[in-house]
């Protein structure tokens, strides 16, 4: 029996990332459906309690790659790494979640196992014995659906468009301990310095239950003030269209969209921003959309369930003050 | 230090979504009314080359590669004038629907064909495939380090400084030349070129081939293959219009708040 190898991601504090809980449960519906074990693959540096964790998912097993070499992401190490799991598991899937690490890592690994890859596909369609990958190309005007010859087909698949695999109520899974051996005369990048914050999980922004977000229309990095004080009296995480973000208003982590943060919060509210297709697909599993922008027929309206047509600068001060007012 | 930046050419992504058309009988997308553009990472991984000229007049060279089934001499243009050096453009019907493979393969033979480089660039992913492979298989067909995701780079005569955006922030990694680097949007958009340099552009060593020029050493074999395109599902709401100070008040009373 085939396998399905659903390679696990950790965040800095060495916890299973959310988008890695997600591919785990779209390597279960492969292996249900094509009818393959699912095995859940972790590699790293200290990693038993990450390990640990994964045995509550429902999986026939949890493979452990536990070496210092692999405490942090170096690309040609993983890439070995993950090419020596294969050559022993023979996995006829390999599945991972759309991450920064997954872009850099998933054409390394299709290139060393010389398969074929979808990047950040949306859905899966099981069609007479082949299994399809759906996927948005011409940035979310066109949808596609792929085939993938050679093993392992390889997949990585976009953020919350999965519901994240759910701790089983059976035994825990077993573990095994695979062992590699990584050879570091192949390794030609270096890294010099890390300049991060936060401990590696999506930021705030892909949690947050609310996300005020900000577009060109705001005009400036003053636009941002005023959305600031909206996102702290609504207790929500500020996030930006790309252009902001392009031209230097706001870090380019707040972007939201399909090369930015996914996010699909209860409330998310958009301020002079279009409503383009690439922005839209990083916010349109909000529950509730509230869209402020000055032109009436701005595709954001199209998707919103509240919107107010109106200059920012007037409609923001009325929203505070109303926010502000007693209950 | 020779550069070359590897461009496609799509059509423009922020077209108005009926403007792509699907032609489900020879999966195909066909765009009406929107005229092809530089793919919009493509453009970035430019900017980041003009950046390192910027410092280093003199001695930069900038060779913009265009491969596709006919490339439009407007779009080339457009990198030219921006302060590419030169242009080369690969043309050929065979150029079909290809996946990220066999373009690797196929910029591989091109690169080689244009010979001496120290850097190559590509943008973080095509307007419109949107699969973000090919620069890093590129590297590893041409057997050199790539990174990705770069926001920065500084070469030496050696090496090259790149940063590269992670998760919170960034990472500072040197690899020795040559080598590849696959560029995001994070590395700024490309500059607007003046009308002088628009016209010098023109003027500027353009060499056009087929594929068949390429020495590909065999048939280009798909790893993925397309099945099948369709529209996407139009999500929409219906949308409560209110007036500005009425928000707050609506919003509580729908409980969204
Ligand atoms: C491959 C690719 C990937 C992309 N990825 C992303 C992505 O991840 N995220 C993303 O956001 N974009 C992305 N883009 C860019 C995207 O196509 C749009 O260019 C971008 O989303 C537009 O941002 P915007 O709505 O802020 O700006 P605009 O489209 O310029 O809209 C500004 C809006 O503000 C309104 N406005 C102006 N003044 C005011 C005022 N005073 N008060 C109220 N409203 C006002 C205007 O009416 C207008 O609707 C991507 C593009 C490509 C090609």
């Amino acid at each position: 029996m085939g396998t399905v190898l659903a390679l696990m991601e950790l965040s800095r504090d060495r916890e299973v990332l959310p988008s890695s809980l997600e591919a785990l449960a779209v390597g279960k519906m492969i292996a249900e459906k094509v009818g393959l074990k699912l095995a859940a693959l972790v590699m790293g540096g200290g990693i038993e309690q990450a390990a640990e964790s994964l045995r509550a998912f429902p999986t026939d097993e949890v493979l452990v790659v536990d070496q210092p070499l692999l405490e942090v992401y170096q690309p040609e190490l993983y890439t070995q790494a993950v090419e020596q799991v294969c050559s022993e598991i023979k996995p006829d899937y390999l599945v991972m979640g759309e991450t920064f690490q997954s872009i850099d890592l998933a054409p390394r690994l299709a290139f060393a196992l010389d398969s074929g890859l979808v990047t950040g596909c949306v859905d899966l369609e099981f069609d007479s014995g082949e299994t399809l990958f759906i996927k948005p190309v011409y940035s979310g005007n066109v949808m596609a659906a792929y085939a993938v010859e050679g093993v392992p087909r390889l997949a990585t698949f976009r953020s919350k468009s999965f519901e994240p695999a759910k701790p089983g109520e059976s035994a825990p899974s077993p573990v095994r301990s695979l062992a590699i051996s990584l050879d570091q005369s192949s390794v030609k990048i270096q890294a010099v310095e890390q300049v991060l914050s936060g401990n590696g999980h999506a930021q705030g922004l892909e949690n947050a239950e609310i996300v005020v977000s900000g577009g060109r229309g705001l005009g400036g990095p003053e636009g941002f003030e005023i959305l600031r004080e909206l996102a702290d009296q609504l207790g929500g995480a500020l996030g930006a269209s790309r252009p902001p973000c392009d031209l230097g208003w706001i870090e380019p982590s707040a972007q939201v969209g399909i090369t930015g943060a996914i996010v699909a919060p209860d409330l998310y509210v958009a301020v002079g921003i279009s409503g383009s297709t690439q922005h839209v697909g990083g916010m349109e599993g909000a529950k509730t959309i509230v869209a402020i922008n000055d032109k009436e027929d701005a595709p954001i309206f199209k998707i919103a369930d509240y919107g107010v047509a109106g200059d920012y600068k007037e409609v923001l001060p009325q929203l505070l003050e109303g926010l502000g007012r007693s209950k | 230090m020779n550069i070359i930046v590897c461009m496609k050419q799509a059509p423009d992504p922020e077209g108005p979504r009926d403007s792509f058309c699907i032609n489900v009988e020879d999966m195909k997308v066909e765009p009406k009314g929107i005229p092809p553009a530089l793919s919009l990472f493509d453009e970035n991984a430019l900017e980041a080359a003009l950046r390192i000229k910027d410092a280093d007049k003199e001695n930069v060279k900038i060779t913009v590669l265009c491969m596709g089934k006919k490339v439009s001499s407007a779009v080339l243009l457009k990198a030219l004038a921006a302060g590419a050096d030169a242009a080369v453009m690969v043309q050929g019907a065979e150029y079909g629907v290809q996946d990220s493979f066999s373009t690797a393969r196929a910029l591989a033979a091109a690169v080689a064909k244009i010979g001496d480089y120290d850097l190559i660039l590509c943008g973080r992913q095509a307007s419109d495939s949107n699969a973000g492979q090919t620069g890093i298989l590129l590297a590893y067909v041409l057997g050199i380090p790539a990174v990705s995701l770069a926001q920065k780079i500084v070469p030496d005569s050696a090496h090259a400084l790149i940063e590269r955006v992670l998760q919170g922030g960034y990472e500072t990694v040197k690899a020795p030349l040559p080598c590849l680097a696959v560029v995001g949007n994070e590395a700024g958009e490309l500059r607007y070129p003046a009308m002088k340099e628009r016209r010098l552009a023109k003027k500027k060593p353009t060499s056009e081939w087929a594929m068949d020029d390429l020495a590909l050493g065999g048939a280009l074999s798909q790893k993925v293959t397309l099945k099948r395109l369709f529209a996407p599902t139009a999500r929409t709401r219906a949308c409560k219009f209110v007036a500005g100070d009425a928000l707050a008040q609506v919003l509580r009373e729908d409980q969204v708040i």
